[in-house]
């Protein structure tokens, strides 16, 4: 999932990628909605809600929409840069370190909000713009390392691939068209890893309220194990394989083996 | 050099920009006051109107929401009954009757625009804070994410001045 880069990657480190961090998006958007009243998985509306506070002069307002868009994007810009720049050095620490900057946001507003949250105004603010930023840096990452077909987070750009390539399905050719039929193929886990994260979230906030973020911070921990473990068992069996092959006993032809004498045999 | 002006120069711009973001924020957080601080004061409720209606027939009977109409849209509502609102600093919401005062909690969520009313007897209701002025407040029911209310309640500030005058 996270160490292929690019056109590396195949369509099951895309499913696999891209199923586990928009499950963790649906958590988040849906359980923000709940509690702030605010989606901070996708920026769409927010810039259509700036325009409108700008233009009813709700200056206060406006200035906070602008501050979490600003937050995704600096996610999204975050995310790039630390790849870009260490994806040379260590893919999988480069790959991994935004999804650890992720858990640590979604940790923050978890303990935040199930044990000093005050329900105030400048609260709320604050823990939607690190939640955008969050979302942003799932995002960035995950449009980064897929060469851009794979965003999780938000899900206008993927209705529209759908809806043009279950167009598409219309017609014989493009339906035999495997790498099409491969791309739906991720669309689809990515949609409904994200509608079930959200129903999920919905349910379980009502019992454990912010405890949600935790279980969020915990399916993106499963990504960076799940490969440091697949990493981990690589480097096990390359190893064994590289150390059998020093041990082993170097075989003599036959010509050169001597017949041993019959004494020998009979232990005399 | 040359390698080292260039490299110079995109530092700059990515500072210009990145500082702008943030002066334009300062610039428009300060232009206005938050609405946690407008919304502090006593206001008097003004009308009830239908801001989306029903169905055709009550489309038929105009906007204007009765006094009848709206008893039984507030019978299950904390503000039932409430003519004037008073919003302290605290998080306290007072909600005057002519007979008693009775206490809420209040809280503003998202970019303060929902207001949330917590009565600890009943769950929390929450109301759209469609406008919000020196003036002038506007609370839409219903605060669906995606649809306007349908019911919408203006009220008027009552500034110390005004409130001195009417009760002299």
């Amino acid at each position: 999932m996270l160490r292929k880069f690019n056109n590396s990657r195949t369509i099951r480190d895309n499913i696999q990628l891209g199923s586990l961090t928009a499950f963790s998006a649906g958590m988040v958007n849906v359980t923000s909605v709940i509690i702030f009243f605010a989606f901070t998985s996708n920026v769409t509306g927010h810039y259509a809600i700036l325009a409108e506070e700008i233009s009813k002069g709700n200056w206060y307002q406006a200035a906070v929409v602008f501050a979490w868009i600003f937050m995704f994007f600096a996610g999204n810009f975050c995310s790039n840069l630390i790849v870009i720049n260490f994806n040379q050095k260590n893919t999988y620490a480069a790959h991994s370190a935004p999804l650890m900057i992720e858990i640590a946001c979604l940790l923050a507003v978890g303990t935040y909000g199930q044990f000093f949250y005050r329900e105030t105004l400048n609260e709320t603010e604050i823990m939607v713009a690190l939640m955008l930023f969050a979302m942003g840096i799932q995002n960035g990452l995950t449009a980064s390392i897929s060469n851009f077909s794979v965003k999780t987070t938000h899900l206008t750009g993927l209705t529209t691939d759908v809806g043009l390539l279950t167009s598409m399905f219309t017609k014989r050719e493009y339906r035999e068209d495997k790498s099409l039929r491969a791309r739906a193929r991720v669309l689809f886990a990515i949609a409904t890893s994200y509608v079930t994260g959200g129903i999920f979230a919905g349910v379980v906030y009502q019992q454990i309220g912010f405890m949600v973020f935790y279980i969020a911070s915990l399916v993106i921990g499963v990504i960076i194990c799940y490969e440091y473990y697949k990493i981990k068992i690589r480097k096990m069996v390359w190893n064994r394989r590289k150390r059998s092959s020093r041990c082993k006993t170097p075989v003599i032809p036959e010509q050169h083996i001597r017949p041993m004498p019959e004494n020998v045999h009979s232990g005399r | 050099m040359k390698k080292k002006t260039h490299h110079l120069k995109i530092k700059l711009i990515y500072a210009l920009a990145f500082g702008t973001c943030l002066a334009l924020f300062i610039i428009m957080s300060v232009s206005s006051p938050s609405p946690n601080t407008t919304i502090l004061g006593k206001w008097q409720e003004v009308s009830w109107e239908y801001e989306k209606l029903p169905d055709a027939h009550t489309a038929a009977l105009g906007k204007h929401i009765n006094n009848t109409l709206r008893n039984e849209i507030t019978r299950e509502l904390v503000i039932h009954q409430a003519e004037t609102w008073e919003f302290l600093p605290d998080g306290k919401l007072l909600l005057h009757t002519d007979a008693k005062s009775v206490p809420l909690q209040w809280t503003l969520k998202s970019r303060g625009n929902i207001l949330k009313l917590d009565h600890w007897e009943t769950s929390p209701e929450h109301y759209n804070l469609q406008a919000l002025n020196e003036n002038e407040m506007v609370l839409y029911f219903n605060t669906d994410l995606q649809a306007k209310g349908i019911a919408k309640m203006k009220f008027k500030k009552i500034h110390q001045k005004d409130y001195a005058q009417k009760i002299q």
